[in-house]
């Protein structure tokens, strides 16, 4: 069986340490003109001082869901393809509720939100 | 110890715009999920968000689109890889592009996508996300898993129109060092020919004689 190119595999710890185990992350193209520096980090959404159109487009997505603050979960950062340089936006989750990204027991309900959404 | 999120986080849209985000946000409430053994086919998507679901034909996953909403136009083309590893095999049935036209799908995908409202040009190009999960099963302590929504140019890491191009070298390369035999590549005559050949020499011996 036949791989993709080692450089372009998103799970090889070798080539993205920022993809840990246990998370879920999103992959978006930025445009040339869009960053000025990638340290490929990883770092909660409001620390994040470039202002990127898949940043702002995630945090108009998060309003989506008024309950809760979704964005309290997610990391984000920018990084560069391992091929060729290219520069990304990753959001990432962790599945590990003890990470700092993931307070899912004690998520920040907006003050404007009524209570009494679904519960399971 | 570590305690993992099998817990929803209870999300409730209060909009109805689809995009490759909304699709994002629906699977970091429903994380959890991954770490378990079922297929990416299975999951439990937001069906709010998802225009059209296919097995085992190309993409997976078509989101709705929002004919209102410039910021999220949606419409995302989504295609499911599911690896008991973390290696991710070649993309054998479809060339990895970040982009596809509408076009491509099928023509009763297209007539489906057509009555629900979510159809466009044949020529309009769609975004092409790849949701992959890797999962190492015989992890200790736990499995561990990695779950990642890539855009598709992200394997482009050779253009579709190098890789033909690569594939038919490839191809003449390997035929030019073939050890050619001409009694092979002699092929039969075949009936039509036969009789094509015969129906002209019957033609030449009538003119002969007359």
């Amino acid at each position: 069986m036949t791989e993709v190119d080692s450089k372009a595999n998103v799970l090889r710890q070798n080539f993205y340490p920022m993809i840990r185990d246990n998370t879920l992350s999103l992959f978006i193209p930025l445009g040339s003109d869009e960053v000025t520096t990638t340290n490929d980090k990883l770092v909660p959404i409001n620390q994040l001082q470039e202002s990127i159109s898949p940043l702002n487009s995630l945090l108009e997505a998060c309003n989506s869901y008024p309950d809760v603050l979704v964005e309290n979960h997610i990391l984000v950062g920018t990084i560069r393809h391992r091929v060729d340089n290219s520069h990304w936006f990753v959001a990432q989750a962790s599945f590990d509720i003890d990470q700092p990204s993931f307070h899912i027991d004690q998520a920040v309900k907006r003050e404007d939100t009524v209570e009494g959404g679904d519960s399971e | 110890m570590t305690k993992f999120g099998t817990q929803k986080l209870q999300l409730v849209r209060v909009t109805l715009v689809s995009s490759i985000y909304h699709f994002f946000l629906d699977l970091v409430s429903k994380r959890g999920y991954f770490l378990q053994e079922h297929d990416l086919e299975s999951f439990d998507y937001d069906q709010e968000l998802v225009a059209s679901v296919a097995n085992k034909t190309f993409p997976d996953v078509i989101l709705k689109t929002n004919h209102d909403s410039p910021l999220f136009p949606g419409g995302e083309f989504i295609e499911f890889k599911n690896t008991q590893s973390y290696s991710i095999a070649s993309f054998n049935s479809t060339i990895p592009t970040g982009y596809k036209p509408f076009g491509t799908l099928s023509k009763k995908r297209k007539e489906h996508l057509r009555l629900s409202g979510f159809d466009s040009h044949d020529d309009e190009m769609r975004s092409v996300y790849y949701l992959i999960r890797g999962r190492i099963p015989d992890a200790k302590p736990f499995p561990v898993s990695k779950v990642c929504l890539v855009h598709g140019s992200f394997f482009e890491t050779i253009s579709a129109s190098e890789l033909v191009k690569w594939s038919f070298q490839q191809i003449l390369s390997e035929f030019s060092t073939l050890d050619l035999d001409q009694a092979v590549l002699t092929r039969p005559p075949s009936k039509k020919t036969l009789l094509n050949r015969a129906a002209w020499l019957h033609r030449q011996c009538e003119l002969d004689f007359e």
